[in-house]
């Protein structure tokens, strides 16, 4: 018999499964190692998995979730701010540890420290450069024609690596800075140079 | 009509599925779905509009409206069937109408070669998105360039895995473990899977997969999505873009280790630039989300890679590389083009991209892609391409011959 006529495609039955997600499945599949799998990273942070490479010598560790991140300048290579008027700047400049100690501590009106009192201060480590913890209260000039502002403290870390100076300083209200001492600790100490 | 004289239910199928009318209907059809797949691949993206219209797990076609005017976007033509199994339909009806049911003889013997050498390419095709395995490697010639001069391994373009990966006193011990996106694509939201590992000491629960993800800092935008933030990190979904292959999936993921504890979630992304440390069982393992790695049996280093452009155009004109090949110690130097490609150990290595400028314009072209191609099928197109013209020629010789030997008919004489 000759089938005459048939020019449609009447046949095809469009049957679907019901799309039951699965809770749990398991899986065994693996390939070998290749060049892609040289030099593992372990034990990185957030932000070294996820900040965009090029925008500076640091990478941040471990950022409080208060602060909030500001952009970088010249001067502060990174930034964040907190509380009311909470500032912490990471920076790089040149000079030696008791230039910059009492650099810092002239801001608050303090007298300066010899080195003996300098040696005398809390010891601490930054990016794997040995320094020293500063601590100040009072009137704040900050300068670079920022008017004077009172009842701020300062703590922060001065170090020296190879001939450069890194600097983590935060300054603000007394009780705001007293609150974040420890965190700045800990943004400190999960704070790398970028390339390490 | 008796019914000793009908046909029996067998052969109405068998005469269904071999007839010419089947045949017309499935080309038309393919034709339209052709058509139609190109004119919305332009607002969907090839990935995804060749995904709709031609894989195997699509059963039938919505055909998005809104290809033919603003006004019907969001709207759908009628349904049609999958293209996919269209032509697994035309493999049988041209199967049994044009090899099974045809008249055998010398006459249709051309014929049914071609008949033979379309089947043959439609199946090429079939077995192809079955079994095909496509990815590109990305060479510099500079060590310093951001990507390797060496390699031995291709990316896909789409496809991405959880790779974890075991490491001991800093090295990587393999093999790589890998679980598919197969088992995550479809996690939306808060559905979560399971995924028991037994080659490891924990398991994964996956959830809220995100097809283009980039990690934002909460320090610099606050979710606005309700996203899980994970150690000040959340995975901000962006519209996925028209070219899937740039897209850069992310993922939320939990470790379950063999004592009950669960660990935090953390995030995974394609493109972190280091992964996630898990400790279990006294070992160290790191897990990526990464575009699926092919691994290659051998090795390829970029000597050169040169580029130009027709005159006054960005249109590329020559993309060529100098490569060598690296494979049991022995390195053999290999010249690779547009349309030339390099076929080595079941490998086809097309050259597919140029990067750091053309020659004439910016500067001389430093990065060589090459699109990697593992095809069972790969040459069986073009061998059915010559079943086919073999077919047809024959067919002509046949027809012509008969036309000039042949025996004339006598025309009735006319009273």
């Amino acid at each position: 018999m000759k089938t005459c006529g048939f020019t449609a495609c009447g046949a095809l039955a469009l049957l679907l499964a019901a799309c039951d997600k699965p809770a749990e499945v398991t899986v065994d599949e693996s390939r070998p190692l290749t060049m892609i799998d040289d030099n593992p990273k372990l034990n990185a942070t957030s932000n070294d998995r996820f900040q965009p490479p090029g925008t500076g010598p640091f990478i941040a560790g471990n950022v409080p979730p208060t602060w909030l991140e500001q952009p970088p300048s010249t001067f502060r290579l990174l930034s964040y701010r907190f509380g009311t008027g909470g500032e912490v700047a990471v920076g790089m400049s040149a000079g030696d540890i008791p230039s910059n100690v009492n650099r810092w501590l002239g801001q608050f009106g303090a007298a300066a420290l010899d080195q003996a009192a300098i040696d005398a201060l809390e010891p601490g480590e930054v990016t794997g450069a040995k320094g020293v913890w500063v601590e100040a209260s009072g009137d704040y000039l900050p300068g670079m024609g920022q008017p004077p502002r009172s009842g701020q403290a300062l703590y922060g870390i001065v170090a020296q690596d190879a001939g450069r100076i890194i600097t983590v300083k935060m300054t603000g209200p007394v009780d705001e800075v007293a609150a974040q001492k420890e965190a700045l600790k800990a943004f400190t100490a999960t704070l790398r140079m970028r390339g390490e | 009509m008796s019914s000793a004289n009908s046909p029996s239910i067998l052969v109405r199928i068998f005469n269904l599925l071999s007839s010419l009318g089947l045949a017309t209907a499935l080309l038309v059809i393919l034709m339209v779905e052709t058509w139609l797949a190109t004119l919305e691949q332009g607002d969907h993206g090839l990935h995804a509009t060749l995904h709709k219209y031609f894989h195997y797990s699509e059963w039938y076609i919505l055909p998005d409206a809104g290809v033919f005017s603003d006004a019907l976007i969001g709207k759908y033509l009628p349904p049609l069937p999958g293209g996919y199994w269209v032509c697994a339909l035309l493999v049988v009806n041209m199967t049994l109408g044009g090899l099974i049911r045809i008249r055998k003889g010398w006459k249709t013997a051309g014929t049914i070669l071609a008949h033979f050498g379309i089947i043959f390419m439609i199946i090429a095709g079939g077995v192809a998105q079955l079994k095909e395995e496509r990815g590109v490697m990305m060479l510099s010639e500079n060590e310093n360039g951001g990507l390797p001069n060496v390699a031995d391994y291709a990316q896909s373009f789409t496809e991405t895995v959880v790779e974890i990966t075991e490491v001991k006193d800093g090295e990587p011990i393999g093999p790589v473990h890998f679980v598919k996106d197969a088992y995550y694509l479809d996690l939306e939201g808060n559905e979560q899977r399971t995924v028991r590992l037994p080659a490891l000491p924990f398991d994964l629960k996956l959830q809220a997969y995100v097809q283009n993800a980039r990690p934002m800092s909460t320090s610099s935008m606050a979710p606005d999505r309700g996203e899980p933030v994970v150690d000040q990190w959340f995975l901000y979904a962006q519209e996925p873009n028209n070219e899937t292959e740039i897209d850069t999936p992310g993922l939320h993921a939990q470790v379950l280790k063999r004592d009950g504890t669960a660990g935090e979630v953390f995030l995974l992304a394609v493109g972190a630039r280091a992964g996630f440390t898990v400790e279990a069982d006294g070992r160290e393992f790191v897990l990526n989300l990464s575009k699926r790695v092919w691994p290659i049996p051998f090795q390829v280093r970029l000597e050169d890679a040169r580029s130009e452009n027709h005159p006054n155009t960005r249109r590329p004109k020559l993309f060529e590389s100098d490569i060598v090949r690296i494979s049991d110690g022995q390195e053999s130097k290999v010249f690779i083009e547009m349309n030339e490609p390099m076929r080595y150990g079941g490998l086809t290595f097309y050259q597919r991209t140029m990067m750091n400028g053309m020659s004439g314009q910016d500067a001389e072209a430093t990065v060589s892609g090459f699109e990697v191609v593992r095809n069972p099928s790969d040459k069986w197109p073009e061998y059915s391409i010559y079943v086919v013209g073999i077919g047809l020629v024959l067919q002509f010789v046949l027809k012509l011959g008969n036309f000039l030997f042949g025996r004339k008919s006598n025309p009735t004489p006319q009273a």
